[in-house]
This record gives C-alpha cells, sequence and structure tokens, in this order.
C-alpha cells in the first residue's frame, strides 16, 4: 500500500512504502494424501516375473513440506528349464518432501526430497550345474535378507477432480547396504528394483493416484 | 494441456525405465591354479625356489569322489576344478620324483573356499562366484595362497614348495 504525502509548503511529494504484514507461518497439518501406485498395477500385468506388486502412499502436508512413507510388497518368480528364482518380500520409505509450487489454488505440487528406505525379503535360487565333480542340483535360499539405501527423489501432483490427483516421481537410489544369507546374491531387492554386483545406483518411476483429504481450512498451497 | 503433458512424461519414463540394459554375463572358471617350486643350493649355499620341474604326477583326484583330474603329466603348475555343491575339496596328488623314482609320494591338500551364487538375468541363468580361499590343510612342505580371489586372470592361486 502506498500512503502519498504531500508537504504542506507544495514541495516534492514523499513515497512511504508499507511491507504487507507477513501470514505467520502455521506447522499445523493441512492435509493428508493417500494413493496407491499404478505403475506397479501395470508392471503386474504387462511383466510376467511378477506375481505381486503394489505400493501405498501417505503424504502430510505441513506448510511447504511433506512427511511422505510408502509401503510395497513385491513377489517375483523366474523360470526356465535349468533354473527356477523366487522372491518374496516387504519395504518401507520415510522421507521429507520439499515443494516448491507456492500457493497454487489448486494445491499442485512440484517437489524435490530425499528417502531413506529398508526392505526385507527371502528369495530362493535352485539350479542344475554339470562340473568335472559330476550332476548337481543345487538348493540356496534366505529367509530375511536386509536391504537399506537412500533416494532423492523429484516429482508432481496434479489436482484431477475435487480431492483427487495424479502425480509421479523420479527415483535417484543409492548408497544400498545389502545383506544377504547363504551366499545367494538377489536378482529382485523390493522397492529398490534389479541388484547388479558392479553398479548399485538404480533409478526408479512412478506414477500414482492419491486422494486428499483437508484438515485445515487454511488458504497453504498444500 | 497439463494432463497431457503429464501423461506424455510417464509413458516416456515408463519406456525408458522398461529398456534398461541387460547386466552383462559374467564369467564363471570355477578353477584353482597351482604352481609347483623346488628349493635349490647356490654355490653360496643360499636356498632359492625354481619352477619344479622334478615333480611328475601320476594322477590328481578329488578325496571322496570318483573324480580324476590329471593323469600322468609332468608340469610345475596345474589348473584344478572347484566343486560346486561344496565349500572345500581335499585333493590327492600322487607324484613321482623324476631323478628318484624309487615309488610314489603322495600327498593332500585340502582347501575351502565361500562360494556365491546370484541369477545375473534370465537370459545369463545363474552363475556361482568363487572367493576367499583359504588353505585348511597340507602334506607338502609348505603352501601358500598368493591369490585368494577366483579370477581367470590371475596366474596363479596357490604356491607349493617342496
Amino acid at each position: 500500500m502506498l500512503l502519498w504525502s504531500q508537504t504542506v509548503l507544495g514541495q516534492a511529494v514523499d513515497t512511504l512504502v508499507i511491507d504487507e504484514p507477513k501470514e505467520p507461518i502455521s506447522w499445523r497439518p493441512q492435509a493428508l494424501r493417500v494413493g496407491v501406485d499404478l505403475s506397479q498395477i501395470a508392471r503386474q500385468i504387462i511383466f510376467d516375473e511378477f506375481t505381486s506388486l503394489y505400493e501405498v502412499h501417505a503424504d502430510l502436508g505441513l506448510h511447504n513440506y511433506f512427511l511422505v512413507v510408502d509401503y510395497g510388497h513385491a513377489e517375483s518368480k523366474r523360470q526356465k528349464e535349468d533354473f527356477d528364482y523366487t522372491n518374496n518380500g516387504n519395504y518401507l520409505r520415510l522421507g521429507l518432501d520439499v515443494n516448491f509450487l507456492k500457493k497454487d489454488r489448486n494445491q499442485t505440487v512440484v517437489f524435490f526430497g530425499i528417502r531413506y528406505a529398508t526392505s526385507t525379503f527371502k528369495d530362493m535360487l535352485e539350479f542344475d550345474r554339470v562340473d568335472a565333480f559330476g550332476n548337481h542340483q543345487l538348493l540356496f535360499q534366505t529367509n530375511g535378507s536386509k536391504a537399506n539405501w537412500f533416494e532423492v527423489n523429484m516429482g508432481l501432483k496434479v489436482k484431477i477432480w475435487k480431492g483427487l490427483y495424479l502425480g509421479y516421481t523420479a527415483r535417484y537410489k543409492f548408497g544400498l547396504q545389502l545383506k544377504n544369507q547363504n551366499g545367494l546374491i538377489p536378482l529382485d531387492i523390493p522397492g529398490y528394483g534389479k541388484f547388479q554386483i558392479d553398479d548399485t545406483d538404480n533409478f526408479g518411476f512412478n506414477y500414482h493416484l492419491f486422494w486428499r483429504f483437508p484438515l485445515s481450512k487454511s488458504m497453504d498451497s498444500n | 494441456m497439463k494432463k497431457i503433458i503429464i501423461l506424455l512424461v510417464y509413458v516416456f519414463c515408463a519406456f525408458w525405465f522398461a529398456c534398461a540394459p541387460e547386466p552383462a554375463c559374467l564369467d564363471e572358471t570355477p578353477e584353482i591354479k597351482l604352481s609347483f617350486f623346488k628349493e635349490v643350493y647356490s654355490d653360496t649355499d643360499s636356498a632359492t625356489f625354481i619352477n619344479d620341474t622334478t615333480i611328475a604326477f601320476v594322477e590328481v583326484a578329488a578325496l571322496g569322489t570318483d573324480s580324476i583330474f590329471v593323469v600322468q603329466d609332468t608340469t610345475f603348475s596345474l589348473t584344478l576344478p572347484l566343486n560346486a555343491a561344496a565349500s572345500q575339496v581335499e585333493y590327492l596328488f600322487r607324484t613321482i620324483d623324476v631323478f628318484d623314482m624309487s615309488g610314489e609320494i603322495n600327498h593332500t591338500l585340502q582347501i575351502e573356499y565361500l562360494r556365491e551364487q546370484q541369477l545375473v538375468s534370465e537370459d545369463c541363468g545363474p552363475v556361482q562366484l568363487y572367493s576367499e580361499l583359504e588353505l585348511v590343510s597340507g602334506t607338502f612342505d609348505s603352501v601358500a595362497i598368493v591369490n585368494n580371489t577366483i579370477d581367470p586372470d590371475i596366474d596363479v592361486n596357490v604356491e607349493v614348495y617342496r
């Protein structure tokens, strides 16, 4: 708001600028968003090796930040004439996102975030091997292998209709720590993807469908 | 328009990640390489070791199995297989000294190792990776593990001295 004043003597006009008072930052939760990963459902349909894949997501909006949790389950089976590999496990991601799109009236979110992820799984590999000692049928299995890693994420959540949102998350996964058992190196790590000994960084992409439940009547962007 | 862009980005990324290249197949060579050395004395009476060309192998076999790997060979280096179904193997060396044909001299050498198996990809199939070679027991004068990793690029894993 500008105030114009004129001096009594009719000389130069003074201009006074008053800063708009800033709204106090509220850390009360504004909204809870829950969703499912549509890309996991699509992968289960498209790729034969996945017998069960699902992931659920929840985030709690606090000012321009989100507390995020993902939980997922993955089962895979790969089979050929001379081998049989199965993998079954769960994973959990916890993290924080920062919204770079402020005060959008549709609560669209463009975010950058970090995650800590952990996965627990069991797997089994059965295969035939012929060597100088004879023909062997070998079986190796684990029951509690664990993996932990970090992620940096970026993505978008867009309002489609009322409380319904669509969004995607691109992930860069790094810092993998794997505790496998019985000498069996996994092919799949639930939540992480395929494991390669010589390249432990990984990329991922998820496409989510959310519903947003407002918890506050404030006009904040979350 | 925004929704179309979102859908296009999704389709692009889905194809990008679905088309990630498959890993290269790993070499699997479950063999250990042994070199045999004989102690000799020079004019100054100091001991040195040279490739042992005086040892002849009547047979090299794995104890507890019917497997025989070497028959009637005169060499100072051997390549012996490891057992995919076990974490240790004991070899029996039936040898003759070519300068002393009085009779066979038998030696044993027991080695243990770590096996790790992985399904690298459906196309490559399962592979076994061998490492952490360790000497358990042996009847040669002296045995040294000089490389405990099983790798085709390594020239020698075990040096045997007599």
